[in-house]
């Protein structure tokens, strides 16, 4: 295996069932083939597990039981020594939620098991594909505030942490698989790190170890619009970190902006955005390597943003308010700052409408 | 920079210690490597249904694969698994330097640790140890053992095993310890944190507790006071006023109801579990006890541990966590360094 590393973040969506843990486990060892370099798996938990154990934190029995199944399906098919490590944290799971104590330190521990069990079966599935996986727990490296449901990683630990276990993390014969979404608080009481939180997880530990990481989900990248509601939108094939931050900040892709913090504190490696197929956004940290120019566009209310390192340059800030105008909409207010310039509007037609035509100008095809 | 110094270690016990501790070598040993010249090898493992063994030592994805194991499950680890192979054979087959004892405590019999113990000073390995028991019942016979054959015993892991209280009692080992109190039992304060935090009964807060893992499953040695006893006696026989554990005074926290603490709160005061010990007179208990509010020990909350020491000298104040597996493994990773790097007794 390659003697550079690099992270590996697996979304929700993609991991299913047994077979699609040892799908996802199969191209991850493809994509890190192709890349020539040694993986550290970062995972969410099973698509829709999150939100049963939110219920299940409230006391909810039905949602609980769900979970268990759910995980307990996927243990059994993977089968393993691996199995009945999950059978015992999910009785350790039952055990919390029935003891009663409802707050916001138990709420995170009970949603923390999502992610744990989900990286013992991404372990399991890396096995049954023919590598040699090794479980690391996040809570033993992650350190984070003590901000329960949305807890801020705290690098100077954290790095301190990494530093002792890099050459573990980067071991040299085996795949190395770590929960996202997870921390310790300094008190040792669990965290979790918000919507989006494996991201986080997945950049604070690609800024610290300095390696690129690839942020696989279902969709081929970041687009230059949601192609739902624009057709003619496209891949953004590069973008910078502060274009990426804004873009989250923005309600782009449903990415939480604290995914971006870590590369904006400590700059250097690459992220690349996209689906097993196709790695289609890569997001860079290098000055200079990204031109400047609008690169999407997001609609959130009434507030089309244009996102784009210089972007209140006067050419460009002023075609977009000229692409809003010629379209029909009046600019009722406009704010800006750093790589993004927002207009509220008031228009006769639908929104969406307007974002695709002012879209097509900015970004015209060709 | 001298060549780093090979030292060979037997893991007895693998609970989430064990674990903790296998996982703590696996990712520390470059930096333990290089910063303190010393090469850790686990060399085996021993559980309560048989061993895994390696004489070249484990590898470090070896010991991260150890820990995933199931309960009572070293014994089939691929290609090394000894079903039925207890510690004291291990010991015989291996040589090790060391013996890490980690075995649950056993305050009748000092069982199975106090034999561990015993077999591997016979055979000439030092021994740490994060088991109280073999040293409540056994203190001088040990390091009687140890001392004629000049080897190490540490405990270090044994009293707040997060934190390294028994090095600071070893500091002032010119003084007379006149005093010494404290909260000594991470679960006890746990649990009745939380019942004063959250106004939850006992009960709740007991299963709360077992559930988050700081409490285990029969928690009776911690809520009754026998770990904190066991504590003071290794205190005792630390500072060179040795006493037994039948000598301290116990009660029990489990009688406590939400009402009295919620009562006490009212009138200003905590309720904690004290551990106090005082040579000079004599006198050693473990009972629950109204704390003023601004006594030191009444804003120690959770799983933390405090100890107050007062010598014919100076007097210190001693904060920190108690035994979580990670912590307590890392004071027995720390003892077996010392060890390795040529410390003395305990």
């Amino acid at each position: 295996m390659a003697s550079r590393a690099c992270i590996v973040k697996i979304g929700g969506s993609l991991l299913v069932d047994a077979r699609s843990y040892v799908e996802s486990a199969r191209n991850v060892l493809a994509l890190a083939s192709r890349s020539g370099c040694k993986p550290i798996v970062v995972v969410s938990a099973a698509r829709g597990v999150t939100d049963l154990l939110i219920r299940a934190s409230e006391g909810d029995e039905a949602a609980l039981a769900a979970a268990k199944e759910l995980y307990e399906d996927i243990a059994r098919e993977l089968g393993g020594t691996l199995a009945n490590k999950v059978v015992e944290e999910l009785g350790r799971l039952a055990m919390i939620v029935r003891a009663g104590v409802r707050d916001g330190a138990t709420r995170d521990l009970v949603l923390s098991f999502g992610e744990r069990i989900s990286k013992l079966l991404m372990v399991a599935a890396l096995e049954h594909a023919g590598a040699r996986a090794v479980g690391f727990n996040a809570d033993e490296i992650l350190i984070t505030d003590e901000r329960h449901g949305d807890a801020r990683v705290d690098f100077e630990m954290t790095r301190a942490l990494l530093e002792k276990a890099k050459h573990s993390l980067e071991g040299p014969d085996y795949v190395s698989v770590i929960e996202g979404f997870v921390g310790r608080a300094r008190d040792g009481s669990v965290t979790t790190l918000g919507r989006g939180g494996s991201d986080y997880t997945a950049t604070a530990l690609g800024a610290l170890l300095g390696c690129d990481v690839y942020l696989v989900t279902d969709v081929d990248g970041v687009f230059t619009a949601d192609p739902r509601l624009v057709p003619s939108a496209r891949l953004v094939g590069l973008m910078d970190y502060g274009e990426a931050y804004e873009a989250a900040l923005r309600g782009a892709k449903n990415t939480n902006p604290k995914a971006f913090e870590p590369l904006l504190a400590f700059p250097g490696p690459d992220v690349y955005v996209g689906s097993w197929r196709l790695m289609g956004t890569r997001i860079t940290g290098k000055a200079g390597e990204v031109p400047e120019g609008p690169k999407l566009l997001t609609l959130r209310g009434d507030e089309i943003t244009v996102i784009g390192r210089g972007m209140l340059r006067s050419a460009w800030a002023s075609k977009f308010l000229e692409s809003l105008e010629t379209s029909g909409a009046d600019v009722v207010e406009i704010r800006g700052g750093g790589s993004s310039l927002s207009a509220r509007v008031r228009y006769p037609g639908e929104l969406p409408k307007l974002l695709a035509l002012v879209h097509d100008a900015l970004l015209p095809r060709g | 920079m001298s060549a780093p110094r090979r030292f060979a270690v037997l893991v007895a016990g693998f609970g989430s210690v064990g674990r903790a501790l296998a996982r703590a070598v696996a990712m520390r040993s470059k930096y333990i490597e290089l910063r303190h010249a010393v090469q850790l090898k686990v060399v085996g493992v021993v559980d309560s249904r048989g061993a895994a063994i390696k004489p070249e030592g484990f590898t470090d994805y070896e010991l991260l694969k150890l820990a995933e194991l199931p309960r009572g499950g070293v014994s089939s680890f691929q290609g090394y698994g000894r079903p039925g192979l207890n510690a004291a054979e291990a010991l015989e087959l291996l040589s090790p330097d060391a013996l890490a004892e980690l075995t649950p405590a056993n305050y009748e019999t000092g069982e199975p640790g106090l034999s561990h113990v015993l077999a591997a000073l016979r055979a000439g390995c030092h021994v740490v140890t994060s088991n109280k028991a073999p040293l409540v019942k056994a203190f001088a016979r040990i390091m009687d053992e140890a001392r004629r054959r000049g080897l190490s015993v540490r405990y270090r892991a044994t009293v707040m095993g997060g934190s390294p209280f028994m090095e600071a009692l070893l500091g002032v080992r010119s003084h007379e310890v006149v005093e010494v109190r404290g909260l000594l039992n991470a679960t006890t304060n746990y649990v009745l944190t939380l019942m004063q935090e959250r106004r939850i009964d006992m009960g709740t807060a007991v299963r709360h507790a077992q559930a988050v893992g700081v409490a285990e499953a029969d928690p009776s040695l911690d809520l009754a006071g026998v770990d904190a006893a066991a504590k003071l006696v290794i205190i005792s026989w630390t500072i060179g006023r040795p006493i037994g554990l039948e000598e301290v005074r116990r009660r029990s926290v489990e009688g406590l109801k939400l009402e009295e603490l919620l009562g006490a709160l009212a009138r200003g005061k905590v309720v904690k579990q004290v551990a106090y010990l005082n040579p000079t007179r004599g006198e050693a208990y473990v009972e629950p006890v109204e704390l003023e509010a601004s006594d030191p020990l009444a804003s120690i909350s959770g799983t933390t541990n405090a100890v107050k020491v007062v010598t014919d000298a100076t007097e210190f104040f001693f904060v920190g966590k108690g035994g979580g597996g990670v912590e307590t493994a890392h004071s027995v990773l720390d003892d077996l360094i010392a060890v390795a790097l040529g410390g003395g007794h305990g």
